[in-house]
């Protein structure tokens, strides 16, 4: 009598799902403020809203189509295990905006020229491609077309996502 | 804010950092001194290494098993127990494992969950995903291919090995659990030494052998 | 009857320690850290691999926290005593103050850059699920930068070699890069053996880090130039306005060479166009001559 043992690796040890919630919202946080850091107080506030509301709300609203994306791609992920894994790569993207808060901050207080602009956004493409990728690999593994539809899809979601928010920026330079 | 008011707010936090450091440590003054200046000017680098907590996560002889081993060790270590305590000195008693040979199964299993988890741990990359591999390989060009074979045959190897090891540790767990079934069998009978005894012997052992050829398959042992 | 004369339980092997985790690396034997500071350099310098080990085993023992302790005050001492010699020779070139300014400038620029990028850098390895603590990232990122330090005090008369042949304050920066670029790679498969040592995602922790250090020592060194002074200058103050950036330079500094008619200071305000022969060339000011 042999007991079958499972074949399938299980997944890498996750967060519960508040907590890594909660840091994503605290990263995401920690990094708007910190970029608004060296232009006023209204700069803190508004990048301490603009921050969480692109990362944590870009991810709420591409988690249905990634669910069907996961359906039609064969997967046998349920809803739970696509929001914990969802969840838990905000956790960790929030973690790395936790941590690059202490550069924005920095780079507020010191660069004033319009490639400060520049620079923020391409620190905040690259975290958010790195968190498309990863939700990608994680939910898409089974069907390659579904992955690059989704993300796609998510990239654009995003890109729509940082002109709404770029209307609510002052584009200017604080000397 | 500008960078000097950033500097200034830098060195506050260094000082507080200081402080909370000199009232914390006992250390020589000389030795403390060093440490609070470095701490006022270099308290991102400095703190982490004189309070930060050393490498996390690593796999180590110190992990715990897992909750389905330690049930079994548990369950095992229970029924022995009570199978010695209603048998009491005597020739059945004699036939059950002892202590010593229970913590070498044990730590035995322990080693192949431990195996079995690191090389899981070693899958769920993506490196080593083997339709990802798969795939990579139908995709690749002709440069690509003979890396991309490379990658699947070794996803696959790592695969076959980690299915070798939780198989050889599931079948150890399974002769566990008949081992301790027919403790709890010794424990309840009451036939006449000779008659009982020889089947219930012959049956353990056949049991622990199968245990011990699980444990080392080169090992040719005889009941 | 001794139970423990019953049954022959089938020998079973000593249970052996969890193997270490398998990576495609083959580890070096293990190596200890030596107590003094001279030789830990010596074996950063030499041995990198052995370092690492080092490193690894003195982070796992029982008093970990104060060799880690022990060794951060070397490698800082290492980063202050190599990269201050460099600024000194860089210096140099104009002489006076500006050979204490750079003494000074030099380790502050990795000093500020490592503070500003220790957070990110622990952050990238908690994200990526390495087995690191913040020690270890921290003793990690700064044992590259004392290497880096130190290839720089090895290569700093190659630099005073070049001053001393008056190539050119062109050929000087140039050498200045060149060195940097060494020293660069030194530090860079340091870190890169560290952390690949740490599982599959070491590397790409790795790229991350060195993006976010670049982008920051760029900046760092925009804020306490000038470096590198034309020896004619009659004032150097210790740092420039903060006016600029360092990207926006590189740009008028590749159009300046691709039009050899332009050449525009970034600040303060003094514009000279090479026009024609005959015009007088006013003495060079702003930051085109650091």
């Amino acid at each position: 009598m042999t007991i079958t043992a499972s074949l399938a690796p299980p997944p890498p040890a996750q967060l519960p799902l508040s907590r890594s919630l909660a840091l994503g919202l605290a990263g995401a946080v920690a990094f708007g403020a910190a970029a608004g850091l060296g232009h006023g107080a209204a700069a803190i506030l508004r990048g301490a809203w603009m921050s969480p509301a692109l990362f944590v709300g870009g991810a709420l609203l591409a988690l249905p189509p990634l669910y069907l994306a996961s359906s039609w791609s064969g997967s046998r992920s349920s809803a739970e295990e696509l929001v914990s894994g969802v969840a838990d790569v905000l956790g960790r993207t929030g973690v790395i905006l936790l941590g690059l808060a202490a550069p924005a901050a920095f780079f507020s207080a010191t660069l004033r020229t319009p490639s400060a602009w520049a620079l923020l956004l391409a620190a905040v493409v690259s975290v958010g491609a790195a968190a498309v990728r990863s939700v990608s690999v994680r939910a898409l593994s089974d069907g390659l077309a579904a992955a690059w539809i989704w993300s796609a899809f998510a990239v654009a979601l995003g890109v729509r996502l940082l002109v709404a928010l770029a209307h609510h920026l002052p584009l200017t330079v604080t000397r | 804010m500008r960078l000097i008011d950033l500097a200034v707010a830098y060195l506050v936090v260094g000082a507080g950092c200081a402080w909370a450091l000199r009232t914390r440590r006992h250390d020589a003054a000389s030795r403390g001194l060093a440490d609070a200046l470095l701490t006022l000017t270099l308290w991102p680098l400095y703190v982490p290494v004189l309070l930060g907590p050393a490498r996390t996560d690593r796999p180590s002889a110190t992990r715990s098993a897992s909750p389905r081993i330690e049930r079994e060790r548990a369950l095992l270590h229970a029924s022995i127990e009570a199978a010695q305590s209603r048998l009491g000195p005597g020739a059945l008693t004699s036939l059950l494992p002892t202590g010593a040979q229970l913590s070498a199964l044990m730590a035995h299993l322990e080693h192949l969950d431990a195996k079995v988890n690191e090389l899981d741990e070693v899958l769920s990359g993506e490196e080593f995903d083997p339709a990802r591999a798969e795939r990579r390989l139908r995709e690749s060009d002709r440069a690509g291919v003979g890396s991309a074979a490379a990658a699947v045959e070794g996803a696959r190897r790592l695969a076959a090995l980690r299915e070798r090891a939780a198989r050889e540790r599931d079948e150890l767990l399974g002769l566990c659990a008949r081992l301790r079934m027919q403790v709890t069998v010794l424990r309840f009978t009451e036939g006449a030494p000779g008659e009982n005894l020889g089947e219930l012997v012959g049956e353990i052992l056949a049991r622990i052998e199968g245990v011990g050829e699980a444990l080392e398959p080169a090992v040719a042992s005889a009941p | 009857m001794n139970a423990d004369a019953a049954l022959a339980f089938p020998t079973v092997p000593a249970a052996p320690a969890v193997a270490p985790r398998e990576t495609a690396f083959v580890p070096p034997p293990p190596v200890d850290l030596p107590p003094g500071p001279v030789a830990r350099l010596e074996l950063l310098l030499r041995d990198p691999d052995g370092f690492l080990s080092g490193l690894d085993r003195a982070t796992a023992s029982p008093d970990g926290g104060a060799v880690i302790a022990s060794l951060t005050r070397t490698l800082l001492g290492a980063v202050v005593v190599g990269a201050g010699l460099f600024g000194s020779v860089i210096g140099a070139h104009r002489g006076g103050l500006q050979v204490l300014y750079c003494t000074v400038k030099v380790p502050l620029i990795l000093l500020i850059t490592l503070v500003v990028c220790a957070a990110p850098f622990v952050a990238f390895a908690r994200a990526a699920r390495l087995p690191l603590g913040a020690r270890e990232v921290v003793a990690l990122a700064l044992a590259s930068c004392a290497r880096f330090a130190l290839v720089l005090l090895g290569l700093a008369p190659f630099v005073w070699l070049m001053e001393g042949w008056s190539l050119g304050y062109h050929r000087v920066i140039l050498a200045v890069v060149g060195v940097c670029v060494v020293a660069g790679t030194g530090a860079g498969r340091l870190l890169f053996s560290g952390l690949a040592r740490s599982g599959p995602s070491g590397t790409r922790v790795g790229l991350a880090f060195v993006a976010v250090f670049a982008l920051v020592g760029a900046q760092t060194s925009w804020i306490l130039r000038p470096f590198v002074v034309r020896p004619r200058t009659e004032q150097v103050p210790f740092v420039r306005s903060l006016e600029g950036d360092f990207l926006g330079a590189l740009g008028t500094t590749a159009r300046s060479a691709m039009d050899p008619r332009i050449d525009i200071p970034s600040a303060p305000l003094v514009r000279t166009v090479r026009s024609a022969p005959s015009s007088a060339e006013v003495p060079c000011e702003g930051s085109s001559c650091d």
